[in-house]
């Protein structure tokens, strides 16, 4: 068969739909050959059927080649034919010779019709071919796409591309390489027909790859001794050309198509292997964002296993630390209970009377006595609240005598440092549900720190309304004329732990959680803590509650 | 009077500080030192009141209240504890285990007297022994 019609049709749902033409074709052309010998209306037939089933160019070729061959035969044999009669009739009618002569050259003359006529016949399979083979291209194409779809990985998709490439495609030797994003390079990813390094015989090594995803453009390279060597296609022989394509993405080249066939390639070949690459480009930007998104997906997941185990240990711990504190606790008071009340034994005069001095030195016992327990008690307050066990329990309270209570619990301290404790109290009693025990705690905390940290002048505590858009609020405001805070100290006012002079030589004792524990139980209650602070001028708190109704 | 009053606790100062503050109010104190020996005395002394640690050797408090509680004989007996237990829940876990009263440790001896005898009939209460 001539080489034209070498290209064999793939597509088996086109061939199913021709197959009826295509058998309808034979036939005539089968009885366009049995009656060449006689009648050039047989070619014009053939031709004719041809030209009808011109748009099932598969059949064409099959039909094209059957025609050709045909032709070409029937022409000889009618030659031969012609020429043995035309001996005979020399033979038989050597007097009539002039006039048959006549008949040979109109005869030749005919020959030469039908001749040309094929010619024509020819050329206008040809041109069908070329576009059946841009079908084919079409074709083969859809199919290449349909590989690179996401959920396939890389690999497996490349090395079926590469033997799609070989099947339907005429690049029977082919490679992918990919950029070696750690090492620098190529490295061979997969590859059809030839070893990896068997495409070294186009020229095409690390140095060609590297140029060629540097520069960006496709690359035809012809082997060094194309037409000298055997034909051998296990060795990629047969093959004179390798194209080179960087597949880009984004101006970067991630990998590289190398696919020979037997060159030069068509425009058409060119274009589909344009169309190629650039399919390739998105198709494995694609494949790549399915596998990171796997993978970090898999790493989510990981992620999630790791977390579920870190908040069982730090539940174990949180248990732990609870138990600790209670512990602790315990062994704490046991040993305060006998300090605390052997001390309220002697200061009662149980055991007898006292002198002033033992007195004064056993109320000083007794009141640090008194400041241990109630570090003891801050921590397990804080305890408390960081495991989630206390439990806000609402009660209308009117705040008016929470503020007398805890004046009257801490007018004595004051007293003790010669400071005035002020109160001023609206006369309309102010009630709200809240909690009363924290309200009460966080009020005994501040106005504490503010005798603490006051050392003349006075301390005042004052109860108002205030009104912020709707919300009906109440103010409660501890004011002292203390050392004040510095602006940059302020922010870590609520952190328990933490006193402001953390120094070992602090001059105030405490243990540092009254403010945290006071922000933690006004957040339980809905309501909010500020702090105002000038230093050497004093402190403004500023306790601010809503008026629930309910 | 006064009321005859066992104490069961195992730490000697603690045991020694209400010893003494009972005995300074006119009350009667008998000691035991561990809870099984506490419920011995209480079955056999039937004392008017029991005051009792949770943490104790060979028997614990709430095991002391369950057993009393249990006896016929020793129902009636209003027994308190006095433990350095403070934690949350803690009050309401020992009233139910049996006990009638909870003071928390460190107890405040100028009131101590008095929240006892809230336990005892006014016959029973303690009055201060003047020395």
């Amino acid at each position: 068969m001539p080489a034209l019609f070498s290209v064999p049709t793939r597509s088996k749902v086109a061939s199913a739909h021709l197959r009826q033409p295509d058998f309808a074709c034979r036939a005539a052309l089968g009885v366009s050959a049995a009656l060449l010998g006689s009648a050039a209306v047989a070619h014009a037939g053939a031709a004719a059927a041809l030209y009808s089933l011109s748009n099932n160019t598969a059949t064409l070729l099959d039909l094209g080649a059957a025609l050709a061959g045909a032709a070409a035969v029937s022409m000889a044999a009618n030659l031969k034919r012609h020429s043995s009669r035309v001996m005979h009739v020399n033979m038989r009618r050597a007097a009539r010779q002039s006039s048959e002569v006549l008949q040979a050259d109109a005869l030749a003359l005919a020959l030469q019709h039908k001749v040309a006529f094929l010619e024509a016949a020819l050329g206008e399979l040809s041109r069908i071919n070329t576009a059946l083979r841009h079908t084919q291209i079409l074709l083969g194409k859809a199919q290449l796409w349909s590989l690179l779809h996401p959920g396939v990985n890389l690999r497996s998709a490349s090395a079926e591309l590469l033997t799609l490439l070989a099947l339907e495609h005429p690049f029977p030797c082919s490679a992918i390489y990919r950029a070696d994003r750690r090492g620098g390079g190529f490295i061979c990813l997969e590859q059809h027909g030839l070893p990896a390094d068997g495409f070294s015989q186009f020229g095409c090594d690390d140095a060609m790859l590297a140029r060629t995803s540097a520069n960006g453009a496709i690359v035809c390279l012809e082997r060094f001794d194309a037409g000298s060597r055997a034909a051998t296609h296990a060795d990629g022989g047969d093959l004179s050309h390798a194209l080179v394509v960087p597949v880009m993405f984004e101006q970067q080249c991630e990998s590289i198509l190398v696919l020979a066939g037997r060159g030069p390639f068509s425009a058409n070949e060119m274009s589909f292997v344009e169309g190629l690459r650039g399919q390739f480009a998105v198709a494995q930007h694609h494949l790549q964002l399915y596998a990171d998104s796997q993978l970090l997906a898999d790493e989510l997941h990981a992620r999630n296993i790791e977390i579920a185990l870190k908040n069982r240990q730090l539940e174990e711990i949180s248990r732990t630390k609870s138990e600790f504190v209670a512990n602790m606790s315990h062994e704490l008071r046991t040993p305060l209970n006998a300090v605390i009340g052997f001390t309220g034994t002697l200061l009662m005069r149980l055991p007898g009377p006292l002198n002033q001095e033992q007195e004064r030195q056993l109320r000083m016992v007794q009141s640090s006595a008194r400041h241990l327990l109630s570090l003891i008690n801050d921590l397990l307050d804080v305890e408390k609240i960081e495991s989630g066990k206390f439990e806000v329990r609402l009660e209308r309270i009117v705040l008016q005598s929470v503020l007398r209570e805890v004046f009257d619990i801490l007018q004595p301290l004051a007293l003790q440092k010669n400071l005035s404790l002020g109160m001023s109290l609206p006369k309309a009693a102010i009630s709200i549900l809240t909690d009363g025990r924290a309200i009460r705690q966080i009020l005994i905390n501040l106005v504490n720190n503010a005798i603490k940290f006051t050392d003349c002048g006075q301390v005042s505590l004052q109860l108002s309304r205030r009104r912020t858009g709707n919300l009906g609020m109440v103010e409660l405001v501890v004011r002292d004329t203390g050392v004040g805070i510095m602006p940059e100290r302020q922010g870590q006012l609520f952190q328990a732990f933490t006193q402001l002079d953390a120094s070992s030589t602090r001059s105030y004792e405490g243990s540092g959680l009254g403010l945290y524990l006071s922000q933690r139980l006004t957040a339980m209650v809905g309501g909010k803590l500020d702090c105002h602070s000038e230093v050497g001028q004093g402190s403004v708190f500023t306790l601010a509650l809503p008026i629930n109704r309910t | 009077m006064g009321a005859r009053i066992l104490i069961i606790e195992d730490n000697s100062a603690n045991m020694e500080l209400m010893r003494y503050l009972l005995h300074a109010f006119s009350h009667q104190v008998r000691c035991a030192t561990d809870g099984r020996q506490g419920l011995v005395q209480a079955r056999c002394e039937l004392p008017d009141l029991i005051i009792c640690d949770i943490h104790l050797p060979k028997l614990d408090g709430f095991g002391v209240v369950r057993k009393l509680k249990d006896d016929p004989g020793t129902h009636g007996v209003p027994v308190l504890a006095v433990t350095a237990q403070a934690m949350v829940g803690d009050r309401d876990k020992l009233l139910a285990a049996g006990f009638d009263g909870y003071i928390c440790k460190p107890i405040e001896p100028e009131i101590f007297v008095s929240q006892v005898d809230a336990f005892l009939s006014r016959e029973q209460r303690g009055s201060r022994i003047h020395s």
